[in-house]
């Protein structure tokens, strides 16, 4: 069995752990020492990982990009190359239709983690040039 | 927070005010129970007999929605028995006599009606926070969620320095978070008024410095602050915003007044979901991208007390997933700002270079179960566990800036068509939207569809409601079916839902009123009704039968992913292509 | 030798770490996920309440079918053998055993639970088209609960004859010390003698 070190994604605490896999599977969690937890989990942290395994107990996960061509048309699985070239250029349209601050972005406070984070608000305020972005401390 | 978690564990007073640990930080209130054996005293103010009530020493079951009434009492007492600390105030802090010229007509008699407590026990309580040897004051949603919630902030800070229960060891302030790295998002600039690192978007000498480390123009990035994202829905409604990217969360299921919100974003040009699963957002989405999970990516958490940890992948990713970050990088380098990082250690380091708050977070002081607490400014800082010691502030001239405001009601009262308040919390075994938690065995068995409503015994009586029947309940916004609990330990006149329910959404009822500074909603204080329904097998049957549909519709939806794309198709004809 | 949990009540939060734990583990064994601790939440009070595996556990003596025995200090079922009769949950005096069964929800062509009775009512009236049910109870993990070891704040306790024997002891010398005070200033005025 093999251990990867985690932070759990629950809550802010930031309990440390160990994700257990074995054959690619998440199959369990251990707390490790961390500066909050010092071993300890509660339920989420010792119970929270198998979403990962995709259990569809409540909704499947993604595992391919997905498009609509039209309003309204139905969701449409497509290369990586085709999905991305049609977000850049709808993006470009409305950038240069009605000017930078008509695309809002939300950043994710959950499982991506900071870096991801870093890149995509690099990217609303380089790339698109807006302030439009925000997280959900709010709610 | 300006105190760590671990150091609540040592301080001789928590007061709690509209935080309830145990059940959206069970770790965290785990300190407090330690704390507790060590001697602590323990106050708790709270519409709920919460968990840390009944260990406390003094609990005072406040009125929903009184907040600022109670603390300007509580302020009121301090001062009156002579306890602030006048040395510290004189020192450290701006302002004194202005304040108690708001505070001094709060007694605590003369807002009794409006907290619901007892004058003598709100002075015993204040005696009690103000000549501790040190006590932290923690606060969550109860403060955060309501009308008036940053001026409530501001009265909770004034409390801690006119006491001086701030800036020496084991006090200060224990604001929490909820979400995991809502922290770390306010870190990394994911807000509309800040860089990474809290550096003024609107400060020329800031955005020479990330233009220049970025490799544009300064013109090119924007010199005034952005839209929040509670107005994205009617930004989207008045022809605002035209194209939303909504990474990783799912608002209609966590944002008030659901419904509204539904249809505004159907309105949307473009409607962007970056997600690993299908969610309700996901569906009316135009364009869906498969980040990797949780599990299958590198990267740092920034915990509520400004800890940097770092946690691994433990498998690798599944299907076409690609890291968040490969996707806003490749993202834009398609629209003419080429991005492109190796692994996250390149883009924590390029971070680090920008923030002088964050340089000595290092990955490799975090490696295992290391951690770096910010601020850290050098790579030999050991890090910040209590800010401000000594007094020192962060401010311009390093005081405390005191500030009171006058109570106002929240905005929409109980009337005689929806008599009851509604006030959404946090489930202990579920987290956010449920899209995580909910698809965990172990977790979606012990807590499952609709979802609780907590209502007093005498509330349950007056609708003929009894213990875990279903029940309907309804706003001007719209409805839900829940189970009732009939719960003892909550006021009367108020009832409690959690957000994670997709039948027992209580964000179909909530109001959306956004206080104006902060533009957070006011998910603590609506006015609702609720009532029996008498054919509870019906209702049962019902209940199952929609959560099946909802599921099912998921399901189909995203069962999109399994036909393969079967050949390049030409771009439509019809779009016009304008490239800037 | 008697064995059970004991729960310290100013230390448990209401999580459910133990509920969670105990369904987990007893999944792990093939056994019915349904949880065996049951969480009492009332003003003033917080507690996970088990099976007390009483010496004179009435829930054996009423088993019809011998489908609980005694092993070991503890109570036993053995789930196979039982018949869903419900005896033991009318008798128990701490509402620590009860029926339960896995829905077939997903199986055998039915893709929908379909509720038959309301939520409400009482597991030992509760009947699923279908689902077999048998009682389920505290086994104490055969020897290794997993309750105790998931609880974030220490508020359960697994009392085994050594550390029950060892508690008490310590009680005693905690009395005797908590006289030593007395004791000193006697012996203190008989010497000024």
């Amino acid at each position: 069995m093999e251990k990867h070190m985690a932070v759990c994604p629950y809550c802010g605490a930031g309990c440390k752990l160990d994700l257990l896999v074995e054959n690619g599977q998440v199959v369990g969690a251990e707390g490790l020492d961390g500066i909050t937890n010092q071993g300890e989990l509660c339920l989420k942290g010792l119970h929270g990982y198998d979403f990962i395994n995709d259990t569809k107990i409540l909704t499947p996960r993604i595992y391919h990009p997905m498009i609509r061509r039209e309003k309204g048309a139905p969701l449409e699985r497509v290369t990586w190359d085709e999905a991305l070239d049609f977000t850049a250029q709808k993006l470009m349209d409305i950038k240069a239709k009605y000017g930078p601050d008509a695309i809002m972005l939300t950043g994710s406070s959950r499982g991506p983690g900071n870096e991801a984070n870093y890149v995509m608000q690099k990217f609303t305020r380089a790339c698109i040039g807006t302030n439009n972005i925000d997280n959900c401390a709010r709610t | 927070m300006s105190v760590s978690i671990p150091s609540l564990e040592d301080a001789k007073c928590i007061f709690l005010f509209g935080y309830n640990p145990s059940a959206s930080h069970p770790i965290v209130s785990r300190r407090i129970v330690r704390a507790k054996e060590k001697g602590a005293k323990i106050i708790v103010a709270d519409p709920r007999v919460i968990e840390t009530a009944r260990i406390a020493d003094i609990y005072m079951q406040i009125n929903n929605g009184c907040n600022i009434a109670f603390l300007n009492a509580f302020a009121n007492a301090i001062v009156t028995e002579n306890l602030h600390d006048k040395e510290f105030i004189a020192e450290h802090t701006n302002g004194f006599d202005e304040w108690w010229e708001t505070i001094k007509d709060y007694t605590p008699e003369s807002v009794q009606h409006i907290t619901g407590i007892d004058p003598e026990t709100m002075r015993e309580a204040a005696r009690m926070y103000a000549t501790a040897e040190s006590a932290v004051l923690g606060w969550g949603m109860g403060v955060a969620q309501q009308k008036q919630n940053v001026l409530t902030v501001h009265t909770l800070a004034a409390i801690a320095c006119i006491t001086h229960q701030i800036g020496k060891p084991n006090a200060g302030l224990a604001p929490v978070r909820g979400q995991n790295n809502v922290q770390g998002s306010c870190d990394m600039g994911m807000l509309p008024n800040f860089f990474p690192g809290y550096q003024k978007v609107t400060d020329p000498a800031m955005r020479e410095k990330f233009a220049k480390a970025w490799g544009v123009p300064v013109e090119k990035l924007s010199d005034h602050e952005g839209y929040k994202l509670t107005d994205v829905g009617h930004n989207a409604e008045e022809g605002k915003v035209h194209a939303f990217y909504n990474f990783g969360e799912d608002p209609l299921q966590t944002e008030p007044d659901a419904q509204d919100l539904k249809r505004q974003l159907q309105g949307l040009d473009l409607l962007i979901c970056q997600d690993i699963f299908m969610t309700q957002t996901c569906m009316i989405a135009d364009v869906i991208f498969p980040g990797t999970s949780w599990g299958e990516h590198d990267g740092v958490f920034s915990a509520s007390d400004r800890t940097f940890q770092r946690f691994t992948a433990a498998v690798p990713p599944k299907g076409e997933c690609k890291h968040d970050w490969q996707i806003f990088s490749e993202l834009s380098t398609r629209m003419g700002y080429p991005m492109h990082y190796e692994d996250t250690q390149e883009i924590w380091d390029e971070m680090r270079s920008l923030c002088p708050t964050f340089y000595g977070a290092t990955y490799e002081k975090m490696a295992g179960v290391g951690h770096a607490q910010w601020p850290i400014p050098t790579i030999e800082h050991p890090g910040t566990p209590i800010m401000y010691l000594g007094g020192k502030f962060t401010t311009p001239d390093n005081r405390a800036n005191l500030m009171a405001h006058d109570w106002e009601p929240p905005t929409e009262l109980p009337d005689e068509e929806y008599p009851l308040i509604l006030c959404t919390v946090r489930e202990v075994g579920h987290y956010s939207c449920r899209s995580m938690t909910g698809n965990c065995r172990a977790l979606s068995l012990l807590a499952e569809e609709p979802g609780e409503i907590h209502i007093h015994p005498d509330d349950a009586k007056a609708r003929g409601i009894y213990d875990g029947e279903l029940v309907r309940a309804f706003s001007r916004r719209g409805e839900a079916m829940s189970r009732a609990v009939v719960d003892e330990r909550i006021n009367k006149g108020t009832v409690y839902m959690t957000y994670q329910w997709w039948i027992g959404k209580c964000n179909n009822l909530t109001l959306h009123a956004v206080d104006p500074r902060s533009h957070t909603p006011e998910d603590k204080f609506s006015a609702c009704q609720v009532e029996a329904i008498e054919d509870q097998v019906w209702a049962e049957q019902h209940m199952q039968e929609l959560y099946t549909q909802l599921k099912n519709d998921l399901a189909d939806l995203a069962s999109a992913q399994d036909v393969e794309p079967t050949s390049q198709r030409q771009p439509q004809e019809t779009r016009e292509s304008v490239i800037v | 030798m008697n064995r059970f949990i004991s729960i310290h009540p100013d230390r448990c939060i209401g999580c459910g770490t133990c509920r969670a734990a105990c369904s987990e583990g007893h999944i792990a064994r093939g056994l019915q996920g349904e949880p065996r601790l049951s969480l009492v939440q009332t003003r003033g009070i917080s507690a996970a309440v088990t099976c007390h595996h009483c010496e004179g556990a009435p829930c054996l003596e009423v088993c019809p079918v011998a489908a609980i025995t005694r092993e070991d200090g503890m109570v036993h079922v053995n789930e196979q053998h039982c018949v869903g009769c419900k005896l033991c949950a009318v008798v128990c005096p701490f509402g620590a055993i009860h029926p339960a069964g896995t829905s077939i929800a997903g199986v055998a062509g039915t893709s929908v639970n379909t509720p038959t009775y309301p939520k409400r009512l009482d597991p030992i009236l509760r009947y699923d088209i279908g689902v077999y049910t048998c009682a389920v109870k505290c086994d104490l993990c055969s020897g290794d609960p997993r309750c105790v070891a998931a609880c974030p704040t220490a508020a359960l306790e697994y009392v085994k004859e050594d550390e029950i024997a060892g508690s008490i002891k310590d009680r005693r010398i905690e009395a005797a010390l908590a006289a030593g005070d007395v004791q000193e200033s006697i012996a203190e005025i008989r010497r000024s003698r």
